[in-house]
């Protein structure tokens, strides 16, 4: 620690989004970067469920990532081309308080009146961003709804306590196509040196939705490996986005407010685990929906889904205002409601 | 032992700081405030304030490490 200079950030108001790009969703994030700006790496991952975060982050693994951007600020300018990968494309909007949807925030936290109420959280600049695509009436792209997938998608898993060393390859996964082997170390990716799983992601985040090869080198046993990731059309789609804050808000817009899960039971293979009662997102309550209602279809849809799918059939076939139809069992009783998209 | 106190500081005070408001016995905007007087008296961090931070690292010529981390 003491090699670095440490700051500690609470909000996004006044944060300049061409500088500080991650995933949003993240209630922990860190940047390892130079004063100029040049960004080393970034650390911090998470997916699925609170109770699985030791499969991203550990002590270790924090410790091994100082280490790799300790390196490459030593090495520094000199691998500054290396580094050009990291910082991403010019935003939309400079800073998270120029999105319409959140200008009544100001560039500072007022400490004086309202303190947590003035805070720009990360995850609403998600909840942004695509609310502005829905007021538009535009369908919302694969890198906006499945952002910053998770290595998982590709078959790999990493050992949480290094930098980016693999631990387990799924069996016919993209990984597993170019003979990555548990115990490999991804040194980089797309040209762009790794110093945690979170740059991995980073790579991922920016690679094409309708397919890609990311070439990636690899140590293994002592030697250099150059490998090429193909990662096919629809690829992101296979990652799931429903752990993420976020998610709220899209339920909000196309489920009326419910909170869906799986049940073997029913057809679709979900369940209403929760109805929201307030506002927009107690639509679905109010138009009849309650807990525990078994969903037979829901907007066309009737064979086995994921609330994932469900939601993203929807960002895409409905603007707001159109009606959503859900038919579902109760006690062994049918019944069918209509809501409307927000 | 910098890292464990790192991480004991960023997570573990916000968890129990979590706990605490759970209780009923502070608000959020309360926590936020106390977090912020800890920060500010820690000579290890800076607080929040990213131009102040970059300078320091130019004069100490060290990397940045930038976490962020919602409020409690």
């Amino acid at each position: 620690m003491d090699e670095f200079v440490c700051l500690r950030m609470i909000q996004m108001n006044g944060v300049d989004l061409a500088q500080f790009q991650f995933d949003f969703d993240m209630s922990f994030a860190v940047f390892f970067m130079n004063p100029d700006g040049a960004i080393y790496g970034r650390y911090g991952t998470r997916a699925d469920r609170p109770d699985e975060a030791d499969r991203f982050v550990s002590l270790e693994g924090l410790a091994a990532s100082m280490e790799a951007a300790l390196a490459l600020h030593r090495n520094y300018p000199g691998n500054a081309d290396f580094l050009q990968g990291k910082k991403g494309p010019e935003p939309e909007y400079a800073r998270a308080e120029l999105y319409p949807q959140l200008t009544k925030y100001t560039p500072k936290i007022n400490y004086e009146n309202e303190v947590a109420k003035s805070c720009i959280h990360c995850h609403q600049i998600h909840n942004a961003e695509r609310q502005e695509l829905r007021d538009a009436g535009k369908s919302i792209p694969d890198v906006v709804l499945y952002p910053y997938p998770i290595p998982d998608v590709v078959g790999i898993r990493f050992d949480p306590d290094t930098r980016s060393t693999v631990a387990e390859v799924a069996p016919n996964s993209p990984a597993d196509l170019l003979n990555l082997q548990p115990g490999d170390q991804i040194l980089n990716a797309n040209e762009q040196p790794l110093v945690s799983m979170a740059d991995f992601q980073w790579v991922l985040h920016h690679a094409s939705p309708g397919g890609a090869t990311i070439p990636i080198k690899v140590w293994r046993q002592g030697k250099v490996a150059t490998l090429d990731l193909v990662l096919e059309d629809g690829w992101r789609k296979k990652t799931d986005f429903t752990w993420r804050v976020s998610t709220w808000d899209l339920r909000r817009m196309v489920l009326g407010g419910m909170v869906l899960e799986p049940d073997k039971s029913a057809p679709t293979g979900l369940a209403v685990k929760g109805a929201g009662k307030y506002g927009e997102h107690g639509v679905a309550r109010r138009a009849g929906v309650r807990e525990g209602d078994v969903i037979i279809e829901i907007a066309g849809i009737h064979e086995p889904s994921t609330e994932a799918q469900v939601i993203a059939h929807l960002l895409s076939t409905t603007k707001k205002g159109d009606p959503v139809a859900v038919s579902i069992r109760r006690n062994g009783k049918e019944m069918s409601f209509t809501f409307n998209a927000q | 032992m910098k890292t464990i106190s790192f991480l004991t500081l960023v997570l573990g005070l916000t968890a129990f700081q979590a706990m605490e408001a759970a209780d009923g016995k502070k608000t959020r905007d309360e926590m936020v405030i106390e977090d912020r007087v800890d920060l500010k008296g820690n000579s290890d961090w800076i607080y929040n304030d990213i131009e102040t931070a970059k300078d320091a690292a130019r004069q100490a010529n060290k990397p940045l490490l930038i976490v962020f981390r919602c409020i409690p």
